[in-house]
């Protein structure tokens, strides 16, 4: 298409490529070039996949709030407790209240238990001496009782 | 006799009224009918859903086929306006995700402008394409915004004025640099899927 300017000159301009129309175009075609041309210092997506491995199965299911370390023996909360003796072999459940384990915690010689009831209220704390062999129940109700 | 002399009469006077006619008729301007598929000013809004099929890394050593990506699926959408009877601009946003495995999750969405050539048989429309964009990468904590380079084929057939059906199959090269050059890699996905484009 052939236009003329205001002196009169013949000015031409195409009607595809209106530089006008194209500067939003090219603004973006420069970002995306600077961006594309940026190192990135954050951890690599395609690397870190080529280095994953294939994930063995579970051998505790359910959803684990926390595990402990007594000894050498390892637990686990799932809304039940599971004892792994010595750190090897099948998982085992053991005997708990009738709520739902939450978490647990130890300070190394114990195992403490927090149970919550259906409305996830906390209700109790248990703990496990298990080198004193002291199963203090009656101090487990929560909140706790004052002396 | 006087019979034939009236059948006769009657052939002379339609042959006047015919020749009188033929007279009388205007002459017709030619006409042609030349079939445009594509005008120029055509504009397209395409859609499709399908899978992506990873094909290798490029890195830094070479080719590197145990990606750890699995098959996954894509989707998009776009727009393109003919500016000739044969090349189209446009726009397209794609969304694709696959899974690892490690079990996770690779999401990309690659935003890219789209330049088409239409090859056209008869109601067979065959579009090749180059897209170049960004693509915003996420794998599990991780965000990435990089270039996306999409070469595709397609094949539609033009079902009605408005609508058309058919499968493209896209070439996804991703590359990925870092200031540490041996986390470099460029993803090779393939995408195959089905179609549609609506004519306007």
């Amino acid at each position: 298409m052939t236009i003329r300017n205001q002196s009169g000159a013949r000015v031409f301009r195409s009607p595809i490529f209106n530089a006008a129309a194209l500067r939003p175009l090219g603004a973006l075609v420069l970002a995306v070039i600077a961006l594309a041309l940026t190192g990135c210092t954050y951890d690599p997506i395609f690397a870190s996949i080529e280095s994953e491995v294939a994930l063995a199965d579970p051998t505790l299911r359910g959803t684990i709030t926390s595990m402990a370390r007594v000894g050498t023996d390892l637990y686990a909360a799932n809304g039940k407790i599971s004892e792994r003796t010595g750190g090897t072999g099948s998982w085992e459940t053991i005997a708990i209240p009738d709520f739902r384990c939450y978490e647990i915690a130890t300070d190394g010689t114990s195992l403490y238990a927090l149970f919550q009831d259906s409305d996830y209220s906390p209700v109790a704390v248990r703990r496990w001496g298990f080198i004193s062999e002291n199963l203090d129940q009656q101090s487990a109700a929560f909140p706790p009782r004052s002396a | 006799m006087k019979r034939t002399i009236f059948i006769m009469l009657l052939i002379v006077s339609g042959a006047f009224l015919l020749g009188a006619q033929t007279a009388t008729e205007p002459a017709q301007p030619e006409t042609s009918y030349d079939y445009e598929p594509i005008r120029k000013g055509d504009q397209l809004i395409t859609g499709g859903l399908g899978i992506t099929i990873p094909l290798f890394n490029m890195t830094p050593d070479g080719l590197n086929k145990e990606t750890n990506i699995n098959t996954g699926g894509t989707g998009n959408i776009g727009y393109s306006r003919f500016i000739t009877s044969n090349i189209a601009l446009g726009g397209e946003i794609t969304f694709a995700f696959n899974t690892t495995l490690g079990e996770n999750l690779l999401f990309y969405l690659p935003l890219t402008f789209r330049a088409t050539y239409a090859l056209v048989f008869d109601r067979i429309h065959v579009p090749l394409s180059l897209g170049v964009g960004g693509a915003i990468q996420t794998y599990n904590d991780i965000n990435y915004f990089g270039l996306i380079v999409k070469p595709e084929i397609g094949a539609f057939y033009q079902y009605s004025p408005e609508w058309s059906f058919g499968g493209t199959v896209d070439w996804n090269i991703m590359p990925e640099w870092y200031k540490n050059s041996a986390d470099d890699r460029t993803a090779n996905m393939l995408a195959v899927g089905f179609g549609f484009r609506y004519h306007f």
